[in-house]
């Protein structure tokens, strides 16, 4: 089903701290989840979002509407997207839990290869320190897994 | 702003391990702590063994319980006790890789039978030995194979004493014997036809064998056939055109054998074909794509 601007009307999305945003309807439905319930005739009143606070919730919006725009290029929405996923690794994480939950295959795909890309080529304790994760093994347990590595990891 | 205390669930882990190109760059993420260690070690797929991998395989059948490809190509132990080994893993596999090896571990492959259904891929190109009668083992080990490779059979006896061997194993003494060892035959061919229905791709480049293939049922799940080389013949294609209406892929690279004849012949039953290798095929004329063209 494809909508256009011109028929397109307000939807009104509420996240889980309560605030209320406005969304045009062919942005909104960048979110297959919001989609199923517009196509099932569902969305007429706020429609609630448990899983997403208000400011992500915004972000996400942000890039739902640049990627629903017909007259950005390809180029265009690369360079914006390179400049959309700079951010900390917590508003990150909101991002890709978000997506997740919204069901927006693009966004998803772009914030978790950005984290990707934070991991690749790191070492342990560098992918600990950016992502603020606790070593949790023993030096023994530690040793064990760095040899069985050498030869699992050809 | 977000708070930074915020945990992602496993699953936007592994999405995020699975962008990691090559299970390479897992190795890293393995060491950070017990949570990547165990998404991790359940993302990982294939493994290849080498000699030295051999001492830590039982602990590491453990650690990555979705292995599903092994590869042995770069092994150079005791192959039957590996596969022995594997059998018994209790892991779900689908493919095995075992060529460059010397000859097929018939006896270990068994077990795979009894302990293994999932494999539907067995790898066993560049062979130092094969012949019919390990292709009927694999036929009654694994007839659930859904892909097989058995290209480029070397012949290559190595030293004699490995040549001793064999023939004792064969009960052939005589010089006839060596002729006798080196190649496969239609029947070996007709035998894994016969027994692995559900053969979708098959490659037999530059095996022997193909000349006289007699199909005794339709064979219509077989979609890819590799067979480059002197191994088939027109009449060959007309039997496949016969009996594998579902071919989609057909690579005749090489097959002097081969002429405009069976060509037609099977390009006119197999309808679906998307595919055919003639490079090489120096009598088959070129006019044959015209011809294809107008069909």
């Amino acid at each position: 089903m494809s909508l256009s601007p011109s028929t397109s009307k307000m939807l009104s999305l509420k996240s889980s701290d309560g605030k209320v945003l406005e969304v045009e309807e062919h942005v909104a439905v960048l979110c297959e989840t919001i989609k199923s319930l517009v196509e099932d005739g569902c969305a007429d009143s706020p429609i609630p979002l448990a899983n997403v606070d208000g400011a992500t919730l915004g972000n996400v919006m942000e890039w739902c509407k640049k990627h629903a725009d017909q007259k950005a290029s390809a180029d265009d929405l690369e360079d914006w997207d390179a400049e959309f996923v700079e951010r900390d690794q917590g508003e990150l994480y909101h991002l890709i839990m978000a997506a997740n939950y919204l069901n927006i295959k693009g966004l998803l795909d772009l914030i978790c290869q950005k984290v990707a890309d934070m991991i690749k080529g790191k070492h342990p304790e560098k992918i600990r320190e950016i992502f603020n994760i606790e070593n949790d093994f023993t030096p023994e347990q530690q040793e064990q897994i760095r040899k069985d590595n050498s030869w699992a990891f050809e | 702003m977000a708070e930074r205390c915020v945990e992602l669930p496993d699953e936007c882990w592994e999405m995020i391990f699975c962008l990691l190109d090559h299970h390479q760059h897992l190795e890293a993420p393995s060491l950070v702590c017990k949570r990547f260690l165990s998404i991790t070690n359940c993302l990982r797929l294939t493994l290849t063994v080498a000699d030295q991998t051999v001492l830590v395989l039982s602990r590491l059948f453990k650690r990555f319980p979705h292995l599903k490809k092994i590869d042995l190509r770069d092994f150079h132990g005791d192959l039957d006790g590996l596969v022995h080994q594997i059998a018994r893993s209790r892991l779900n596999l689908e493919e095995l890789n075992l060529s460059n090896q010397k000859n097929l571990p018939v006896q270990s492959l068994s077990e795979f039978g009894s302990n293994m259904k999932s494999l539907k891929v067995l790898k066993c190109s560049r062979l130092c030995f094969l012949q019919d009668s390990d292709l009927n083992a694999v036929a009654n080990s694994l007839p659930w194979l859904e892909e097989l490779d058995i290209s480029y059979p070397e012949n290559d006896y190595g030293s004699m004493h490995d040549l001793g061997l064999l023939m004792q194993r064969k009960g052939a003494v005589t010089d006839a014997g060596i002729e006798l060892l080196s190649t496969i035959t239609e029947e070996g061919l007709a035998e894994i036809l016969k027994k692995c229905c559900k053969i979708r791709h098959l490659e037999v480049n530059r095996c022997g064998g193909m000349k006289k293939i007699g199909i005794d049922s339709d064979f219509c799940k077989l979609e890819v056939l590799r067979s480059q080389g002197l191994g088939i013949n027109d009449e060959a294609l007309v039997e496949i055109g016969k009996r594998c209406r579902g071919l989609l892929h057909l690579d005749l690279e090489g097959c002097s054998n081969v002429t405009a004849r069976g060509v037609k012949e099977v390009v006119q039953k197999c309808r679906g074909l998307r595919e055919i290798n003639l490079k090489y095929c120096d009598n088959v004329n070129v006019d044959i794509v015209a011809w294809m063209f107008a069909l």
